[in-house]
């Protein structure tokens, strides 16, 4: 832009100058006697020793009767005024130059023409033009150069930023936001987030521990609750209140299952360890949760299928993941209206082995596929279905011990529940 | 008369596990605490102790070791409010018998001492198991009913097996799950009783006395017909 400015405000002053200087010798030519022109113009020729002047008096037919041009240029205007053209001059090289000139008919019908080289700026011209395009293109490319290497840094920051919020979405509660030191608007960013995950880690733990010492402490007071109860009926005999009694015991049977339940899930999340982890045969597991589950299939009509790719032994615990496996088949079949099919499929991908479970019952509806991970949801489709709902929240939980993945999506028909069997990054 | 101890700092646990254990028939002594019950269980003058695995002074897992590491070999039956897989692990390895996770019903408590009391008196290995006019063999794995065979899949010959090694026990569902599938959770719904209505359907046919009987709100029973 600026060398560009700088070009054209040089070319402007420049042409003026020359302008001016070509209306000075019409001035100076006007002034002379029509006999003594042509030797006016002699002199001039001769006197330019830059040859930089062209000089023409070219009479009414178009010869030349003195100067330094050959002829006159084809489409010159005759009006007296100046403009640009191309001249070649007979005491130079015969080369054609860029010029200034005009061109005045005199009284005698001859023709005067002067004018001036202005091959100089065309020079600078070129050069200005080269300069620009060199200085332009280094400075794109120095631009370019230092405004990636400066972004780099702040981007890839941003990306460690994105993969700690990842981990800290998966669970991972104890992961930060890296901060740099340099105190600048991502680290004052980093800093505030950073805060307000402590404040949330502290507050999670506290609710989550004073869950798990309610549960602990409740395990006494309910194992003797259960006691008297059942007490209390073996002495009721024959009396009509031991059916009703036998009522409530189901009932504190069936809370205490729920509650059970309850432990496993906080047992299982706060395993930190991978200890009982040893190199498992997934299909083995597998056939033995279909195994176990086919007569609750069979007695609704169910077909329940299994295929199995030979994949590579995993590690982790066969125990949990049977029960896994048990939990999502029975979900599966539970959900699948008599008659139905349930479909089992282990297969093995580029990353590792992947379990997909597919049933031909109602399906999921968008808005309800996280809650249902949630403890104790269960969808309105399935009020009349058996179940307590923590059923996938321990399935989680299992999932998450062992890194693994876990999505339920609407199948159309059907709900299709896949468990990826390698490790997510959490 | 069989002697239990059970070792337990809870009171009421205690009261219950010794009145139900007494309405079984048995004598049971109470120990409120764990070098009380280390010093009783080394006497060896039981048939069974029902141990809680976290006690005062002494701990469960501590006498049971102690225990082993004597020779006694009295079965215990553990019980714990903690019911990780890692801890019923230990338990076991330590040297207990069978693990119950707090809280637990007092019938599954005394059927787990009924069946480990029954193994501790069965010495000789059989081959064969006959109850009544049904009649497994472990060898060649043929099962008769009344001079029937009868054609059993995998589970169901292994679901009959413990019913009939233990015939006349009142199994739990969770012992037969423990037992035939070799897992510890509550595997939830009706599937241990579909399992057993399918082995009833093939070996308690219309025409014969049934043999598999439903102990309410308990679990089930392989017994001669009454």
């Amino acid at each position: 832009m600026l060398l560009g400015f700088i070009y054209w405000q040089t070319a402007t002053e420049m042409t003026r100058r020359v302008d001016l200087i070509l209306t000075l010798e019409e001035t100076r030519f006007n002034q002379v006697s029509p006999d003594t022109l042509s030797d006016e113009i002699d002199k001039s020729v001769q006197r330019d020793h830059r040859h930089v002047y062209f000089y023409g008096l070219f009479s009414s037919d178009g010869r030349l009767i003195a100067g330094n041009i050959p002829r006159l240029p084809p489409g010159m205007p005759v009006d007296g005024h100046i403009h640009g053209t191309t001249l070649s001059a007979t005491n130079l090289a015969s080369q054609s130059m860029p010029a200034r000139a005009l061109a005045i008919r005199q009284g005698s019908g001859s023709i005067l023409l002067i004018g001036h080289d202005v091959q100089q700026f065309t020079e600078f011209g070129e050069v200005m033009r080269s300069a620009f395009f060199w200085g332009g293109s280094l400075t794109i490319l120095l631009g370019l150069v230092f405004g990636l290497l400066l972004s780099f840094g702040p981007l890839r920051r941003v990306e460690q930023i994105q993969q700690v919020c990842e981990l800290i979405m998966h669970g991972n509660m104890k992961q930060r936001l890296p901060v740099s030191g340099r105190h600048d608007e991502l680290d004052m960013l980093a800093v505030i987030v950073n805060k307000v995950l402590d404040e949330v880690d502290r507050l999670m733990s506290e609710v989550k521990s004073v869950g798990d010492n309610i549960a602990h402490d409740l395990r006494t007071p309910l194992t003797r609750l259960r006691a008297l109860l059942y007490r209390m009926q073996q002495q009721l005999g024959d009396s009509p209140h031991h059916a009703m009694m036998g009522q409530v015991i189901a009932e504190v049977d069936s809370l205490l299952l729920r509650f059970r339940a309850l432990l496993r899930i906080s047992e299982i999340e706060n395993k930190q360890r991978r200890a009982g982890f040893k190199l498992i045969q997934l299909p083995e597991i597998l056939a033995q949760a279909v195994n176990f589950l086919e007569p609750l299939a069979e007695n609704k009509s169910i077909k329940l299928s299994m295929v199995a790719e030979s994949v590579d032994p995993i590690n982790g615990d066969g125990e949990l993941l049977f029960e896994v496996f048990v939990n999502v088949l029975d979900n599966a079949i539970k959900f699948t209206p008599e008659g139905g099919r349930v479909k089992v499929h282990l297969s093995s991908g580029p990353k590792g082995a992947q379990v997909d479970i597919v049933d031909s019952g109602a399906g999921i509806r968008e808005n309800e596929k996280s809650a249902v991970l949630n403890r104790f949801y269960r969808g309105e489709n399935d009020l009349q279905a058996p179940g307590f709902g923590l059923g996938l929240s321990i399935v989680m939980a299992i999932i998450r011990l062992h890194d693994f993945g876990f999505r339920l999506e609407d199948a159309d028909p059907g709900t299709r529940a896949t468990i990826y069997c390698w490790p997510q990054g959490v | 008369m069989t002697r239990i101890l059970a070792i337990e700092d809870d009171e009421t646990t205690a009261r219950e596990i010794m009145d139900e254990l007494g309405n079984h028939g048995f004598e049971v002594e109470w120990a409120g605490n764990g070098q009380e019950g280390l010093d009783r269980a080394l006497s060896g003058q039981y048939d069974l102790i029902t141990l809680d695995r976290m006690l005062p002074f002494v701990d469960g897992l501590t006498i049971v070791t102690a225990m082993r590491e004597q020779n006694i070999d009295t079965p215990v039956l553990m019980i714990s409010a903690l019911s990780d897989v890692d801890e019923r692990v230990d338990g076991l390895r330590a040297g207990g018998d069978d693990y119950l996770v707090k809280p637990f019903a007092s019938e599954e408590m005394a059927a787990r001492v009924e069946v480990l009391l029954r193994r501790q008196n069965r010495t000789e290995r059989q081959t064969k198991l006959r109850v009544a006019d049904l009649e497994l063999d472990l060898v060649t794995r043929q099962v008769r009913r009344a001079e029937r065979d009868l054609d059993l899949l995998p589970t169901e010959f292994r679901l009959l097996e413990y019913l009939m090694r233990n015939s006349g026990q009142t199994l739990t569902r969770n012992m037969l799950f423990e037992s035939v599938w070799g897992y510890h959770f509550d595997p939830g719904t009706n599937i241990i009783d579909v399992h057993i209505g399918r082995l009833r359907r093939k070996v308690d046919i219309p025409s014969l006395s049934p043999l598999i009987h439903t102990v309410r709100g308990v679990g089930y029973m392989l017994s001669e017909p009454v």
